[in-house]
């Protein structure tokens, strides 16, 4: 008896890579397998944590609770990326509705609260009342607003205070949110028109909150005295 | 005498080592928590036994996200499936959806890395409705 054999199914072509380097997919694919390791990372030293005796190994277990943070400030890092990456890509969300800034920060003070209090500092708003009804899109200023406050943090000292105040800005139909550390920045100072302390944004979420606001109409300053640097977002009103 | 079922919890992860981990509270509470590393493992385990909560990563290598959905659907399983993956919050909550569309008890999306107590949390869920006879 002969057999026939049936000659194996094809898969279906796929289609061919372009070689066009950092695709949208790649990018989210890479976001996606970061936070696998990531989150065995955590967990276990969630699991090291918990065994340990608070009596006999306080400073351990701070430690451990610093590999917990900084696994969060990496998995923040990856949420700026996919953020950047849906922006340039035209993705939904841009388009978001205006809301006053007063709401927003509202609306995202717990979050602002987390990143502070991971990076063990205080935080400060303020709010002008003649800036406090300007709007924006809750998109870019909630994300822009996170990122800075992570690299804000990230340099801290322990136990300062992280300090955010919207003014009126310099030109008409534009407000201005301030971001700084501690002391030593006054009003003037920020938001003066010399080029005293600027400095080009250097830091990937420097870079990526600079882009987002470029897009949105607005700007990112940054000024630099020492190792204090205060981010002065613009924005317009819509 | 209202008799206890024990809690059994299937972790569907291709990682070994992200099942480990969520073995590991589970373990502790007292849990059978049984890992698949694919979709035929996980067809295999839902007709050995009842779980009461999957822990199901939404990109299995042998599946289409979906398909682990159908699967479970087909077989009735009433277990509370809790989705874990490293897509975005966005892209997970549509997945979701499409769970609840298939008829499936789906708790609130769990992107990695998990916040601190989180696998607990679910294991302490699962724990109290088991003891409430459902499901």
């Amino acid at each position: 008896m002969s057999v026939a054999l049936q000659a194996p199914r094809q898969p279906a072509a796929l289609p061919a890579r372009d070689g066009t380097g950092l695709t949208s997919e790649l990018l989210r694919a890479f976001c996606h397998d970061c936070r696998t390791p990531l989150a065995v990372i955590s967990e276990f030293a969630s699991i090291v944590r918990e065994d340990l005796d608070p009596e006999e190994a306080q400073e351990g277990i701070e430690l451990l609770a610093l590999v917990n943070d900084r696994v969060f400030d990496i998995d923040a890092l990856l949420g700026d990326l996919e953020c950047l990456r849906g922006a340039l890509a035209g993705e939904a969300g841009e388009a978001s509705a205006p809301m006053p800034i007063a709401r927003l920060l509202e609306e995202i003070r717990l979050l602002m609260e987390g990143v502070a209090a991971r990076w063990g500092q205080c935080l400060e708003v303020e709010i002008e009342p003649v800036a406090a009804v300007a709007s924006c899109g809750p998109f870019p200023c909630r994300n822009v607003i996170l990122a800075l406050l992570n690299d804000l943090g990230r340099s801290a000292a322990r136990r300062e205070t992280m300090r955010i105040r919207v003014l009126a800005g310099s030109e008409a139909g534009e407000f201005a949110l301030c971001m700084w550390r501690s002391e030593g920045w006054a009003v003037a100072e920020m938001l003066g028109g010399g080029d005293d302390g600027r400095v080009e944004p250097r830091t990937f979420r420097q870079q990526f909150a600079a882009t987002i606001l470029a897009r949105s109409g607005g700007g990112l300053m940054v000024r630099m005295r020492e190792t204090n640097p205060v981010f002065v977002v613009r924005l317009p009103r819509p | 005498m209202t008799e206890v079922r024990p809690v059994v919890c299937i972790i569907v992860d291709d990682d070994p080592d992200i099942c480990r981990i969520i073995q590991h509270p589970l373990r502790r509470k007292g849990f059978t928590a049984i890992a698949c590393g694919s979709l035929a493992e996980l067809e295999q385990a839902i007709r050995e036994v009842q779980p009461t909560l999957i822990f199901l990563d939404a990109g299995l290598p042998d599946a289409d996200e979906a398909d682990p959905f159908e699967t479970l659907s087909n077989a009735h399983c009433n277990a509370w499936v809790q989705l874990i993956s490293g897509k975005s919050e966005v892209d997970l909550a549509e997945l979701a959806h499409v769970g609840e569309d298939c008829g499936l008890r789906m708790l609130p999306p769990m992107t990695k890395p998990f916040r601190p107590g989180a696998i607990a949390a679910v294991a302490e869920f699962a724990s109290a409705t088991a003891e409430e006879g459902s499901p």
